[in-house]
């Protein structure tokens, strides 16, 4: 790592202070510096705090680590957007700003470590454009205001991304955002079954049992798809599959005795 | 299962007392739930596939449709088809299969032999408007699913 970026700036607090909110003083003071705000610089501190995170062996936040960093490396995108991708992480970091202890020896680890050495990323290949999205999706639940739920969902957004890339094939980006727009507007929906369909898309399944379940498939697309089975008198079952305007989706599904919980 | 590695012709129709195994990729899986869209055709390029690829398990001679998983999955790589490692095989009964469909049209599981896949078949012969429809009644019809990594 370059010593003439990081050390002075590092050199100023003490190590147990650097929470995430430190961590992006520094870095805002360091982008404002025109000799020194240079994309080398930008991608040099977001790697450095993927690599805190890595590092911390916490399991859960190693996994989002990895998926954050890998977005942050191969982005080509504008200054911006690496910023904004800056800030998510220390946000993520300064939730946990209570865990100080393990920083001082972490942040000591990271910069004795010699740039040659590599890191503990592997470069999964994937579209910029669809590693973006995943990035903001895991942003825009991490920092909703169902924390609990929406963190679930990003992690399990987060895993599955990880498991469809080792199988040669990626979420579509489309959906991914429409999933997350989804979401976020339905804070009080339960945690479904997310999985991917065959067609790269998104579906969220909620299940009774076996014959009583609702699923919408996200397209990316005005309309997306519903799936449903709901129990009637007489031991009836109606099953239904239709095509719905996003916007009213949930509102038609429970007309229709779908269930969400 | 018996062995019965021969027997069938390119478009015959599968024993009704046979088994097919479909290939769930893991970003289908969510912990132990499958989603039935894993049994849909899919989409390439605006075009629908011609038929649900499915693999034929009594093919492979083995004494339970679990050993034939790793035969299948040498076939898989040796079709240089990637192998997840959380992935599965959803094992159906070719009857209970086509009797499920029924529910929204007659179905046809036949065989479908390829050149480095012998077992490959295929089920076909339902209109592209009922393919969510199918793929419901034929994950209702799954007996069981294998681990690709099961021994």
């Amino acid at each position: 790592m370059e010593t003439a970026m990081s050390r002075p700036a590092i050199s100023g607090a003490p190590l147990s202070e650097f929470t995430g909110s430190t961590l992006l003083a520094l870095f805002e003071t360091s982008a404002n510096d025109t000799q020194r705000a240079n994309a080398r610089e930008t991608s040099l501190w977001a790697q450095f705090i993927t690599e805190v995170l890595h590092r911390r062996a916490v399991p859960e936040e190693s996994q989002r680590a990895e998926l954050l960093s890998e977005t942050l490396r191969r982005s080509a995108a504008s200054k911006e957007s690496r910023w904004a991708q800056f800030r998510v992480i220390t946000e993520v970091l300064h939730r946990r700003a209570s865990e100080t202890s393990v920083w001082e020896h972490l942040i000591s680890e990271v910069f004795s470590r010699d740039e040659s050495g590599g890191t503990p990323f592997s470069t999964i290949g994937s579209d910029e454009s669809d590693g973006l999205a995943i990035f903001n999706c895991i942003q825009a639940l991490y920092l909703s205001h169902n924390q609990p739920r929406d963190r679930q969902i990003a992690e399990r957004i987060t895993s599955l991304h990880r498991i469809v890339l080792g199988e040669g094939e990626q979420i579509s980006a489309g959906s991914l955002e429409q999933f997350t727009e989804f979401f976020r507007k339905e804070p009080e929906l339960a945690f479904p079954r997310i999985t991917m369909t065959p067609d790269g898309t998104l579906r969220a399944r909620w299940i009774q049992d076996r014959e009583h379940f609702v699923a919408i498939e996200f397209t990316g697309k005005p309309l997306v798809r519903l799936v449903a089975e709901v129990p009637r008198d007489g031991g009836q079952t109606a099953s239904y599959f239709a095509s719905e305007p996003f916007e009213g989706v949930v509102v038609a599904s429970r007309k229709l005795g779908a269930r969400f919980g | 299962l018996l062995a019965v590695n021969s027997g069938l012709a390119l478009g015959d129709d599968l024993p009704p007392d046979h088994h097919i195994f479909r290939y769930i990729g893991g970003g289908s899986i969510h912990d132990d739930f499958i989603e039935p869209a894993a049994f849909r055709r899919k989409n390439k390029g605006g075009q629908l596939e011609a038929g649900l690829s499915v693999n034929w398990v009594e093919w492979f001679g083995t004494a339970t449709p679990e050993e034939a998983v790793q035969p299948l999955c040498a076939v898989f790589r040796n079709k240089e088809y990637k192998v997840g490692a959380t992935s599965r095989f959803a094992l159906l009964n070719v009857a209970t299969a086509k009797e499920s469909a029924s529910k929204y049209a007659p179905i046809s599981i036949l065989q479908d032999k390829q050149p480095k896949d012998e077992s490959h078949s295929l089920v076909t012969a339902y209109p592209e408007a009922l393919n969510d429809e199918i793929a419901e009644q034929l994950h209702k019809a799954m007996i069981t699913s294998y681990l690709t990594t099961a021994k």
